[in-house]
């Protein structure tokens, strides 16, 4: 198998356990370099992680002719412009999740990664890593399987209280500014359920939404309430809320004979309700949570795979999300 | 295994030709392993003889057909070629400008009429543009001249010279390809199943003008067909091709009367016969075709051979010469006693046969 030469744009806190050493670790792949725009961090990374070679400029990374491929774990403001800068050099690209701000600039990171290069289209991928995550794809295997039926619909209940770190107005941090991170910690963590439905239950088809702040504490918004519907006719209801004062994280997918039950955050185990009764599983996660979708993206890059998560079902997601926010001032929905 | 026969010159001797074919995958079109569509391939053709080349598709006959005109570079091996001038020259390895001279001499005659023809040019400037880029002949009434008696020479109407392509039936415009063809005066004809795209009632008229045509201008051809009634009809000898490899060769009449190669046996066994009485007594390949990219061990062929003994599976076998002009590759083509079709006088039916009971 050839050996896939990582350059992570961004090597901060996403990257320490959840993604760096999955790439270090998948078969077939290596971390060649990093970047990080403080020089200092990304040499104190690259040290801790046995890295050869940092940069504080992703321009130099990304013509790195030792890097084949290139990570971008940015925060989601500047998705857009690394990923059209990659695919211009030839490369391929995997992104952090969100993919982007909006959904607008996701379609404008798959135009560059399908034109932008001389020598054809470069894969974009995005790192919605619980299509690989064996506990999810449990789920999946349920539903395809037909344990609980045809499936009527999916009700989504996540609550959070604020965080401490979100009391200081001076000092946000940047997953409750929507220009940086495109919305609030909605954006941020629903993305993944948003995602993860898709995979399961295809396409939404319609969306509507009502967005608010209702804290106070930062500019995004921290509560969010939707229905929506599958192309399949899967109805769905949902609502976000990051001001309680306890944590709630629960999916549901009920079906015509039966129910699962699932959270996307934690480890609770997953229940199976039918008419035989409750049965759990009880399926934890790596330690390298992102090493799975990783391996499979490198699969698809040495043509022996194919990886679920890329750029055009990342961008339903954005789209899903931007529909579910147009109603909040806060939002710039791209179309 | 190269000799002059029948007081005629080896006008091309193919020695161990490979052409090889990388395997790309994923995005970085690593090489991850070789397609062996032409392992080693070794024969000749004199001058003046047909050479049919056959076999399934995919074995590698039009593979080699294109390295012997250099439309594909070989992986390694020689392509002697007798120049008219009595000179004999390596084709694989002469440069593109000394190529551009030896087309003159090596034409081809392409599998479809209907995709070998630029629609938008008439007959007159197909058949008369090697001439103008060959042969640098500028003056048009010239070119029209010799035209003219291209189109005759393959019974086609000098009037059809300003008509285009789609105005001629299949036939018709597989006769102007041969024209094209003998534009040049070529010496060899390297024909890619010039008549399987053309309708029953018209490939023995095609093949009959090929016939008239080499005896009138003592023309060479290696003939490349799946069809073996076809080959039959129209070939001196025949090589038969596996996965890349050849089997047998053999003068025709010997090959279809005695092969000795299970697989040749086999090929036989396919060819459809149009007499509801007659049925087939021989056992029919099982499996598919080996892949050229993960060739099995030994003879290529052992796994769907019914006379495959130990020794077939761990070693290759040679090609070697068990009668007189008829080289077979199998460890036991000396013991085996395959039956072919019968009287090589009615070979025009192959197949074995016996009256339906």
């Amino acid at each position: 198998m050839t050996i896939i030469r990582w350059g992570i744009v961004g090597c901060g806190n996403v990257t320490e356990v959840k993604s760096g050493p999955g790439l270090q670790k998948a078969r077939g792949s290596s971390l060649v370099a990093v970047m990080r725009r403080n020089g200092d961090l990304a040499q104190d990374y690259a040290r801790r992680h046995d890295v050869p070679t940092w940069y504080d400029d992703a321009a130099a990374l990304i013509h790195d002719p030792q890097v084949d491929a290139i990570y971008v774990a940015t925060p989601p403001s500047s998705h857009k412009a690394y990923t059209i800068m990659a695919a211009q050099a030839g490369k391929p690209v995997y992104v952090e999740k969100p993919m982007a701000l909006n959904y607008a600039e996701c379609v404008a990171m798959i135009d560059a990664c399908e034109t932008a290069n001389a020598k054809g289209a470069v894969p974009l991928f995005v790192a919605y890593y619980r299509r690989s995550l064996n506990r999810f794809l449990k789920i999946k295997e349920l539903l395809d399987s037909g344990a609980i039926g045809s499936v009527r619909f999916v009700n989504i209940a996540f609550y959070q209280p604020v965080r401490e770190d979100e009391l200081n107005p001076d000092e946000l941090p940047w997953r409750v500014l929507p220009d940086v991170a495109g919305g609030g910690r909605f954006v941020d963590e629903a993305a993944h359920q948003l995602d993860f439905l898709d995979y399961v239950l295809g396409p939404i088809r319609t969306v509507h939404g009502f967005a608010a702040n209702q804290a106070g504490h930062y500019p995004a918004e921290d509560i969010v309430s939707s229905v929506f519907v599958f192309e399949s006719g899967v109805q769905g209801v949902g609502t976000w809320c990051f001001s309680t004062i306890d944590t709630l994280d629960r999916t549901e997918i009920v079906g015509s004979k039966g129910r699962i039950a699932y959270s996307t955050f934690d480890d609770a185990p997953i229940t199976l309700t039918t008419s035989a009764g409750t049965r759990e599983f009880a399926i934890g996660y790596p330690i390298h949570i992102q090493q799975p979708l990783i391996q499979s993206v490198v699969d698809a890059l040495n043509g022996v795979g194919i990886c679920p998560s890329t750029g055009a079902s990342a961008a339903r997601t954005s789209w899903v999300m931007d529909q579910m926010l147009t109603s909040y001032a806060g939002k710039k929905v791209g179309c | 295994m190269a000799e002059m026969t029948n007081n005629k010159p080896i006008i091309l001797e193919v020695k161990n030709l490979k052409k090889f074919f990388p395997i790309e995958k994923g995005f970085f079109k690593r090489v991850s392993g070789q397609v062996r569509a032409v392992d080693d391939v070794s024969f000749f053709i004199n001058e003046g003889e047909t050479l049919g080349l056959v076999g399934e598709s995919g074995c590698g006959k039009t593979t080699t057909a294109r390295c012997i005109l250099r439309a594909l570079d070989p992986s390694s091996g020689e392509i002697l070629f007798l120049k008219d001038s009595g000179e004999k020259v390596d084709i694989a390895a002469l440069d593109d400008e000394e190529m551009r001279y030896l087309r003159s001499e090596i034409q081809m005659i392409f599998q479809d009429p209907y995709a070998s023809l630029n629609p938008r040019h008439n007959i007159l400037d197909i058949v008369g543009e090697p001439l103008f880029v060959i042969q640098r002949m500028t003056n048009r009434e010239e070119r029209q001249a010799r035209v003219t008696e291209l189109l005759e020479l393959v019974g086609l109407r000098p009037e059809y010279l300003q008509r285009f392509p789609h105005a001629f039936s299949g036939g018709q415009r597989q006769r102007i390809v041969i024209a094209r063809a003998l534009a040049l005066n070529p010496r060899l004809i390297i024909a890619d199943e010039p008549v399987s795209a053309l309708d029953v009632s018209v490939q023995a008229q095609v093949l009959n003008l090929m016939l008239d045509l080499q005896r009138k201008l003592n023309l060479t051809y290696l003939f490349v067909a799946h069809d073996l009634s076809v080959v039959k009809h129209i070939s001196d000898r025949v090589a038969v091709m596996y996965v890349g490899k050849i089997v047998e060769i053999s003068p025709t009449d010997e090959l279809y009367y005695q092969p000795l190669h299970p697989y040749t046996a086999a090929l036989m066994e396919a060819v459809p016969v149009a007499d509801p009485r007659v049925q087939s007594a021989m056992i029919e390949l099982e499996g598919d075709v080996a892949s050229p990219a993960n060739p099995p061990s030994g003879c290529y062929f052992h796994p769907r051979c019914q006379y495959a003994i130990d020794i077939c599976s761990k070693e290759p076998p040679e090609l070697i010469e068990l009668r007189p002009e008829h080289y077979v590759s199998c460890h036991r083509a000396h013991e085996l006693n395959l039956e072919g079709i019968g009287d090589p006088t009615s070979i025009d039916h192959p197949g074995k046969r016996e009256e339906a009971k």
